[in-house]
């Protein structure tokens, strides 16, 4: 082997441990969030979105009122559900029977593998049109089909606004 | 005259002049001592107690204020130099100074009493001065600080402070600890010794170590009186300041720009290499990967919250 050939060992090694790992369809962290008694009381669904340029938002001020009064429809990336349904909010009616006896709902969510995000789920009461009830802004340094860190979502409160947060697909 | 007689005539002599001599002249076995020497001790209470005592007092209200602005002078021992400098100020007719001190005094220990052995005048003045200090509103202590900036960790952290009317007795201090911890830490001010209102506040460097993340740390400023009263402050304990220590990283990025070129910085060259083979991996990571990744949320109705 020659010398040139033994410097570059290290590299090789060093970009395959980097290639992705067999991960099968599902990321690894999950989004665990949870609601006010309030917001249980009347929520119907939740919506959830994705920001590009996360780190640039607040989601102190996102979580405020609706997110469609807030950020253009362009910056909302496109997600798709376990479906295959495709849209820039994905709308989930939520199991509340299951919730209230103590259980939890999940959702899934497929978000385009990137950088910098900022998730946010509306809750909304049925209406017409629909009520803004509380949201739960999260920042996501990454998402990739590999390993990721947990992440720790701001709890859903109520902050009642009269906005529709309808957002198109 | 009988030789044996001798003893018992010289007795009887130092008897009748002991008896006949002026009472000026008789000392008890262990004199009282004189009125300024009481209380603790410090050279320029020793030397004015001395001058007192010799009649020398313009030289001792000198000794007095020398004393009063000497660095680290106890409670004790401030309480001592006031006594004495109303005194001092009371032989030389300065009723004005007499009272300042004796206010002064008051304000450090305000159940002192004068030794009965204090003569009338000095006694009348005192009652007087204490008299017009429990009639009259105390004048309020004001404390002047900024919060303190986010330190690099690893160094003490010198706090600056204007405290004007602190009495006697009265403390300032910085209070701090480690977001998350129960119990607050604290430090004294000292007073500066260049000006009379400028005080500081030093925290360890080892309450503020670098790590590898950065921390919070809470803080909040207090005078307090000789009973613990709160007289002034900033921030309290359970509204503290906060600010944050840098990571490790940072400061040791910041020691090394400082010192040596930027091209030399190991730092660098360490940065050049991750990003390069970073961006190698990335490259071949997403040409290898899924076009999405998928995100799992779980919702649950929190029973504490209403």
């Amino acid at each position: 082997m020659s010398l040139r050939l033994l410097k570059s060992l290290p590299l090789a090694f060093a970009l395959c441990a980097c290639g992705p790992t067999d991960s099968g369809t599902a990321g690894r962290f999950g989004l665990d969030v949870t609601m006010s008694r309030a917001v249980a009381a009347e929520v119907h669904a939740l919506q959830v979105s994705v920001l590009e340029d996360g780190s640039r938002r607040s989601c102190t001020e996102l979580q405020r009122t609706c997110l469609n009064t807030q950020v253009k429809r362009e910056e909302l990336v496109v997600l798709e559900d376990s479906r295959g349904n495709e849209g820039r909010a994905l709308r989930f009616t939520v199991d509340l029977a299951a919730m209230q006896n103590g259980g939890s709902q999940a959702l899934e969510v497929d978000v385009p593998v990137g950088r910098d995000y900022a998730l946010v789920i509306e809750a909304i009461a049925v209406g017409a049109p629909s009520r803004f009830l509380g949201s739960s802004c999260n920042y996501l340094k990454v998402v990739n089909s590999g390993d990721n860190a947990p992440v720790v979502a701001a709890p859903l409160v109520l902050t009642e606004q009269s906005c529709d947060p309808s957002i198109g697909p | 005259m009988h030789r044996h007689d001798l003893p018992l005539r010289v007795g009887a002599l130092f008897l009748v002049v002991g008896l006949l001599a002026p009472p000026g002249l008789a000392r008890p076995l262990f004199p009282a001592p004189a009125l300024s020497q009481l209380g603790p001790a410090s050279p320029e209470i020793t030397r004015a107690r001395e001058q007192i005592d010799d009649g020398e007092f313009e030289e001792a209200r000198r000794t007095l204020q020398a004393g009063l602005d000497a660095p680290d002078v106890t409670d004790d021992q401030l309480v001592e130099l006031y006594r004495l400098l109303g005194l001092t100020a009371l032989y030389l007719g300065d009723e004005n100074q007499a009272r300042e001190a004796y206010e002064k005094l008051l304000q450090a220990r305000p159940d002192y009493e004068l030794p009965r052995t204090a003569p009338p005048k000095l006694r009348s003045l005192y009652a007087r001065i204490k008299e017009d200090i429990r009639s009259r509103r105390v004048r309020p202590v004001t404390l002047d600080v900024d919060p303190i900036p986010d330190p690099p960790g690893g160094e003490p952290i010198v706090v600056e402070a204007t405290i004007q009317e602190l009495a006697l007795g009265a403390r300032a201090r910085l209070f701090y600890r480690r977001a998350g911890d129960q119990a607050y830490n604290s430090v004294d001010f000292v007073k500066d010794r260049g000006e009379k209102e400028r005080f500081r506040a030093v925290v360890p460097a080892y309450d503020v170590p670098v790590e590898p993340e950065p921390y919070e740390v809470e803080y909040y400023f207090e005078v307090v009186d000789a009973a613990q009263r709160r007289l002034a402050g900033r921030g309290d304990s359970f509204q503290p300041m906060l600010f944050q220590v840098a990571p490790q990283r940072s400061t040791a990025a910041a020691e090394v720009s400082e010192g040596r070129p930027w091209y030399k910085s190991p730092w660098l060259w360490v940065a050049v290499g991750a990003v390069a083979i970073g961006g190698t991996a990335g490259v071949v990571a997403l040409s290898s990967s899924e076009d999405r990744g998928r995100v799992p949320i779980t919702i649950r109705v929190d029973p504490s919250q209403p």
